[in-house]
């Protein structure tokens, strides 16, 4: 009996680690960018950093970049994997970039291999080029060193922590990009060749699974997200105000510090969705000062709602323009009222709806002066 | 009158002596005879005619001093034989008092070999035995291997008379019972089972009683042989019962009802029964705030999960699944381990091979020397193995921490241990990743709660759940809530004290606000110790 | 156990409603339980295995113990093909089979030797790690999205009682009550309120599981994935460490052992009880070696393993729905026969 049990374990520990992936055989591709290819599909982009280890401190960094042209992106995979000494290995990817023609095209076939390999990381966030390539974008050498992954993935979590993005990551775009009546909208990103940067350039709106082309600029991109209910860490909204003329001081900065989005919908002959937002505002720029002065602050509170309430009616029109239902307007529609979900085809029908934006704002600080 | 008194009112039995610790001659007897030269002959020829048998012939002739003269001190043979007949009112030998009289040449075998002197007459079958031991003991001094930082600073030493004085005064009760058993066929060594009357559980007394006495060896030396005799599983690194040299511990486990195992000639004690979770407690936690000693006590129950898992942990990382890792981090460890010739697996088992081996080479040398060798091994060693290529400094981080979480660990027994379970999780680790390790910790669970000691789950009080007994198992609260005992002792007087801040009580009531509340924190102290 | 597939099979059974299957399921059960409870009570002191001789006589009640033997048997393998299929797809696809299956069929054989107050000790102490379990899930319910449970009924009833049946199979554990009843001390009442309490907890856990799950997929999503909890882990990242579906799916391996290691119990104790000669100990090990030879003979294959499910799910119906609701009124009208003939 002891010697079967003595046998056995001495084949299991014995007979080799079938999985064993060691992590210094791998080579870590941390930022991939898919194009369309010029032959086949897809272009696929990488960026592999290496590590010479150094007695003291972290060592030297050299970055490989390498792009294939392939079917799909495994077989893509498959391609590099030849051309690099270790394992390609894309588990620890942190942002995925696609070309503006791809995204065009849909980017649910690109990803599938991502949300299938167990391994695969779907914390990653993914990024659109305008008027560019992934390739290029990968390529980058940015100045300071810096891996091109660090710096678009820092930059990504800046912008949504600064609500300016969603900060979705794969895995929560995957369910907007399956389920109908929801669309989504990806960060856009634009190759700086002058200063050697990348620009953040606002969020491009999907319809479905395609890229529509129509974008949110970075200007609007925060009320845009305040209007989805979502804020950062930081939301900061710099709105022209009083008539003055001078420039400079007809604007005021101002401060998210509470809120509440909330969604009411209609549905008689059309849709109707209002969108109430209520806001708690605390100024943080606003150099016509005089904030002490009786009703001055109700004033101020009048003419951003104001302000607020056309910039979204800008934004909305944009949005049903690009027929993409970013507030999930439909899967609304589909849950509450399903008699007459069935009725319509909700992509011809969204660009219809009426979607009124109501704002009421309140300040209640202005920083240590008034 | 004090006859006429003993007449009337005593009962009129001969007491014997009563002398247990010296008692071993196996029902054996041997009448003494009347001719002085028959019983030194049986004597010598019963002791092989050995060299240091020291016989004194007295009287011209008529009468012998036997005794040893390695066990005896002669001045004490002075004093109490010579020294009376020469200046006292008694004239002879046989007349002094302080003498026990035997007819039985056997138990004067005995009581020579326990460093007695015997006094024989031509004539007479009476054998005068005198107590003329010498004994030569350590100071009882602080044990090396239990220092506590508060609390007391004595220990146990190798002789178990005086072993036993230091638990009675701490304990001045008439419940405390000692019981001496004699093993080792050769040996004879002394060993005395010690219990609370009345709080230890009189059955699980009996079954200590009863495994001691079926040793049947030549030797007992030590502490562990007879750890080994009597334990339920062998088959098992973890120790069940807890060795220590502390009195005050000793004096604590027997208030909780747990019975103390000594031996003559060592100061370690054996406790049992012991749960796993009792070589996490040392007294210094009852000496601290009850905060900081929780706090320590919890640092210390971690450093399990570190001693035994860490490396397991790392190379499951490193070889399987190193997604894990987090973004930050994953480009400095991917350098860090870029350029090592050898698989993780060989890292960690050569690193935890040159630690053991460090150790016990300190261990072992002269405490200078040991130094020494900590410094070469654990900074030149390590430094250059780093710098040579052969190992990660991330694994050496790893090893090293492990090491340090396994000597956290009060008992030395326990963390011996630890770190010989720490091979087998490296090598499932190294198999099958995170999936080896869960299987491992599995294997270690079950085997842990299958344990018994003394008939007590090994890991009481958390399997069987005790809710109750937590208080003193990864926490510490504060001594006024351990109102009870543990029940994994299965003590018969459950409850340890009465409300010790009673004062405060009382000054909420407002009726007595002079009270001494220093009294009450006292008599809380004591129950710590 | 079921952790992992509940609510992919409840949302492919009744879709969004699925949480409404489970709920009836879970309301339905009790009178299961209590009818375990009123044949078990009937026979104080007795064990199954005497229990069922004495409702359908000695070779009926040997003919019972054998059906039940193989039931479990087979449970036990679907435990093992579920278990290893889930390790080979998300943490070691190359590992083959026969290691990972005999491994814990070892596991569980070392871990069930210890007899059942040992079992139940070490159930007691691993059940902590559900409360991780829990913590774990709790935690990704931030991004809950309350709208994807509506159109509520869209299906109708009917996908609904379909759930129900779904719901049903994932409590099937409650029939080791049946076994180890006459083994625990406690007086009727309080075995009922255990057996009362488990189960109320199963149903929380598995509750909190579906609704967490179906909220933070979306409807069409969570068709695609059959493993939601470990694939909504899959994208979180805490600052210490990433990926938590590796350490949910680590610690769910244990509660395998847990599940498995019971019926390898009960199983252990028919045979022992059909074949005199065999001890506890070889019986169990009878019954783990049958349980990795079928294993290995259904292996990772998709048609077989769906007929061994099949299988199980019919053996279920008789065994563990069917089979205790018989017995209750039998054992009445036994009991009182044995009373008048005593």
């Amino acid at each position: 009996m002891k010697k079967a049990v003595l046998v056995f374990a001495a084949l299991v520990l014995l007979t080799g680690c079938w999985d064993e992936r060691q992590f210094k055989n791998i080579s870590l591709v941390l930022s991939m960018g898919f194009d369309v290819g010029e032959g086949h599909a897809i272009k696929q982009t990488v960026s592999i950093p290496t590590v010479t280890r150094s007695s003291e401190g972290p060592g030297q960094e050299f970055i490989n970049v390498l792009s294939t042209e392939a079917h799909t992106p495994r077989e893509a995979r498959d391609k590099i994997d030849m051309m690099i000494s270790d394992n390609f290995d894309p588990s620890k990817v942190r942002v995925v970039v696609f070309g503006e023609e791809l995204a065009k095209e849909g980017i649910f076939p690109v990803l599938d291999d991502m949300y299938r390999d167990p391994k695969s990381n779907l914390n990653a966030y993914m990024a659109v080029v305008e008027k560019g390539t992934a390739e290029e974008v990968t390529r980058l050498k940015v100045t300071g060193g810096t891996r091109i992954s660090e710096y678009l993935g820092g930059m990504l979590e800046t912008a949504a922590s600064s609500t300016h993005t969603t900060g979705e990551n794969l895995q929560l775009l995957c369910a907007e990009l399956i389920e109908p009546g929801i669309d989504f909208s990806v960060p856009l990103i634009q190759l700086d060749e002058q200063n050697e940067a990348i620009n953040f350039n606002g969020m491009g709106l999907f319809h479905e699974r395609t890229y529509t082309g129509e974008k949110i600029s970075a200007e609007q991109s925060t009320l845009y997200m305040l209007l989805q209910g979502k804020r950062g860490k930081i939301a900061r909204l710099t709105e022209k105000v009083s008539g003055e003329n001078d420039e400079i001081t007809s604007y005021a900065t101002v401060e998210v510090n509470k809120m509440k989005r909330t969604m009411k919908l209609t549905v008689d002959e059309g849709v109707t969705a209002d969108i109430n937002v209520n806001l708690q505002l605390k100024v943080v720029e606003y150099p016509s000062d005089h904030l002490y002065v009786k009703g001055k602050i109700k004033m101020l509170e009048e003419e951003l709602t104001d302000v607020l309430t056309k910039e979204s009616e800008k934004i909305l029109t944009t949005l049903q323009e690009a027929n993409s239902d970013v507030f999930g307007i439909g899967r609304r529609v589909k849950a509450y009222h399903p008699d007459y979900w069935k009725e319509i085809e909700w992509s011809e029908e969204f660009p219809e709806i009426e979607i009124v934006p109501h704002f009421e704002v309140k300040i209640i600080e202005h920083g240590i002066m008034n | 009158m004090g006859f006429l008194k003993r007449l009337f009112f005593g009962d009129h039995k001969r007491l014997q002596d009563r002398d247990l610790a010296r008692d071993y001659n196996n029902g054996r007897t041997q009448p003494s005879s009347t001719k002085l030269s028959k019983n030194i002959e049986y004597l010598l020829s019963n002791f092989h005619k050995s060299n240091d048998l020291k016989v004194r012939v007295l009287n011209e002739g008529n009468a012998a001093l036997v005794y040893f003269e390695s066990l005896a001190e002669q001045e004490e043979v002075f004093e109490k034989i010579f020294g009376p007949v020469e200046k006292g009112p008694v004239d002879e030998i046989s007349k002094l008092r302080s003498a026990r009289v035997t007819k039985d040449l056997e138990e004067v075998i005995s009581n020579l070999l326990g460093g007695q002197a015997a006094y024989l007459e031509d004539g007479s079958n009476n054998v005068h035995l005198f107590d003329v031991t010498s004994s030569y003991n350590r100071t009882p001094e602080e044990p090396q291997n239990e220092r506590v930082i508060r609390g007391a600073h004595d220990g146990f030493i190798e002789n178990i008379m005086i072993n036993i004085n230091l638990i009675r005064k701490r304990i001045e009760h008439r419940d405390l019972t000692v019981k001496y058993i004699k093993i080792g066929k050769m040996t004879h060594t002394n060993v005395a089972v010690i219990y609370m009357h009345g709080i230890a559980d009189p059955s699980l007394v009996q079954e200590v009683e009863r495994r001691i006495s079926c040793i049947e060896t030549d030797m007992v030396h030590s502490p562990g042989l007879i750890e080994e005799y009597i334990e339920d599983q062998t088959n098992t690194p973890f120790p069940q019962m807890l060795h220590t040299e502390r009195p005050d511990r000793v004096v604590a486990n027997l208030m909780e009802g747990r019975v103390a195992i000594m031996a003559e000639g060592t100061p370690t004690t054996l406790i049992a029964p012991s749960t796993f979770f009792m070589f996490y407690q040392a007294s210094d936690d009852y000496n601290m705030r009850w905060f900081t000693g929780t706090f320590i006590r919890l640092v210390r129950l971690f450093s399990f999960v570190i001693a035994v898992g860490l490396p397991a942990f790392y190379i499951a990382i490193v070889g399987f699944h190193f997604e894990v890792i987090p973004d930050e981090l994953i480009i400095p460890v991917k350098a860090s381990i870029n350029e090592i010739a050898y698989p993780p697996i060989i890292e960690a088992l050569v690193m935890v091979v040159i630690i053991e081996l460090i150790r016990e080479a300190g261990v072992r040398l002269p405490a200078p020397i040991g130094q020494t060798i900590g410094i070469v091994g654990g900074l030149v060693i390590g430094d250059a193995v780093v710098r040579a290529g052969l190992v990660s400094n991330l694994m050496v981080i790893v090893v090293a921490l492990t090491a340090i979480a396994s000597f956290v660990v009060p008992s030395n027994e326990l963390s011996t241990a630890l770190r010989l379970l720490t091979f087998p999780l490296i090598i499932l680790a190294g198999t099958l990743g995170f999936v080896g390790i869960v299987f491992g910790m599995l294997i270690i669970i079950i085997h842990l709660t299958k344990l018994q000691s003394f008939g007590v789950p090994y890991l009481a009080p958390v399997a069987p759940l005790s809710f109750g007994d937590l208080k003193d198992t990864f926490v510490r609260l504060p001594m006024f809530m351990m109102k009870t005992r543990p029940k994994d002792s299965h003590t018969v007087k459950p409850d340890a004290l009465n409300p010790v801040r009673k004062w405060k009580l009382s000054d909420q009531q407002g009726s007595k606000p002079n009270q001494q509340p220093d009294g009450a924190e006292a008599s809380s102290q004591k129950q710590s110790d | 156990m079921g952790v992992l597939s509940v609510p992919f099979e409840l949302h492919s059974a009744a879709r969004q409603d699925g949480w409404i299957s489970l709920l009836i399921g879970a309301s339905i059960l009790p009178l299961i339980l209590l009818a375990i409870w009123g044949t078990v009570k009937n026979f104080e002191g007795d064990s199954f295995f005497q229990l069922s001789e004495k409702l359908f006589f000695k070779w009926g009640g040997r003919v019972l113990t054998l059906g039940y033997v193989l039931y479990f048997v087979s449970v036990g393998t679907l435990i093992i093909i579920l278990y290893g299929r889930m390790i080979s797809l998300w943490v070691l696809p190359l590992t083959p089979l026969w290691v990972i299956a005999s491994l814990m069929i070892a596991v569980c054989c070392y871990l069930i030797s210890g007899g059942l107050l040992v079992m139940g000790r070490i159930y007691t102490m691993l059940s902590v790690l559900i409360l991780i379990l829990f913590g774990v899930i709790i935690y990704s319910a931030k991004e809950m999205n309350i709208v994807y449970l509506f159109p509520i009924l869209e299906n109708g009833w009917g996908r609904v009682l379909t759930g129900v049946n779904e719901a049903l199979f994932s409590f099937l554990g409650y029939i080791v009550s049946l076994f180890i009843y006459s083994k625990v001390n406690g007086t009727h009442k309080q075995k009922l309120r255990v057996m009362l309490y488990a189960h109320s907890f199963v149903f929380l856990f598995y509750f909190i599981i579906v609704f967490v799950s179906f909220t933070y997929f979306s409807t069409e999503e969570i068709t695609l994935v059959p493993e939601p909890i470990l694939y909504m882990l899959k994208a979180f990242e805490l600052p210490v460490i990433a990926r938590l579906d590796l350490f949910f799916i680590s610690i769910w391996v244990v509660n395998v052992a847990t599940t498995f290691g019971t019926y390898l119990y009960m199983a252990g104790l028919g045979v022992s009880h059909l074949c005199p000669i065999c001890t506890k100990t070889t019986a169990s090990i009878l019954v783990s070696v049958i349980v990795l030879a079928l294993t290995l003979y259904v292996g990772y294959d998709m048609g077989k393993t769906k007929q061994l499910d099949q299988i199980v799910l019919h053996l279920g119906y008789v065994f563990s729905l069917s089979l205790p609701l018989i017995m209750l009124p039998l054992s009445y009208f036994r009991k009182k026969r044995v009373k008048e003939g005593g």
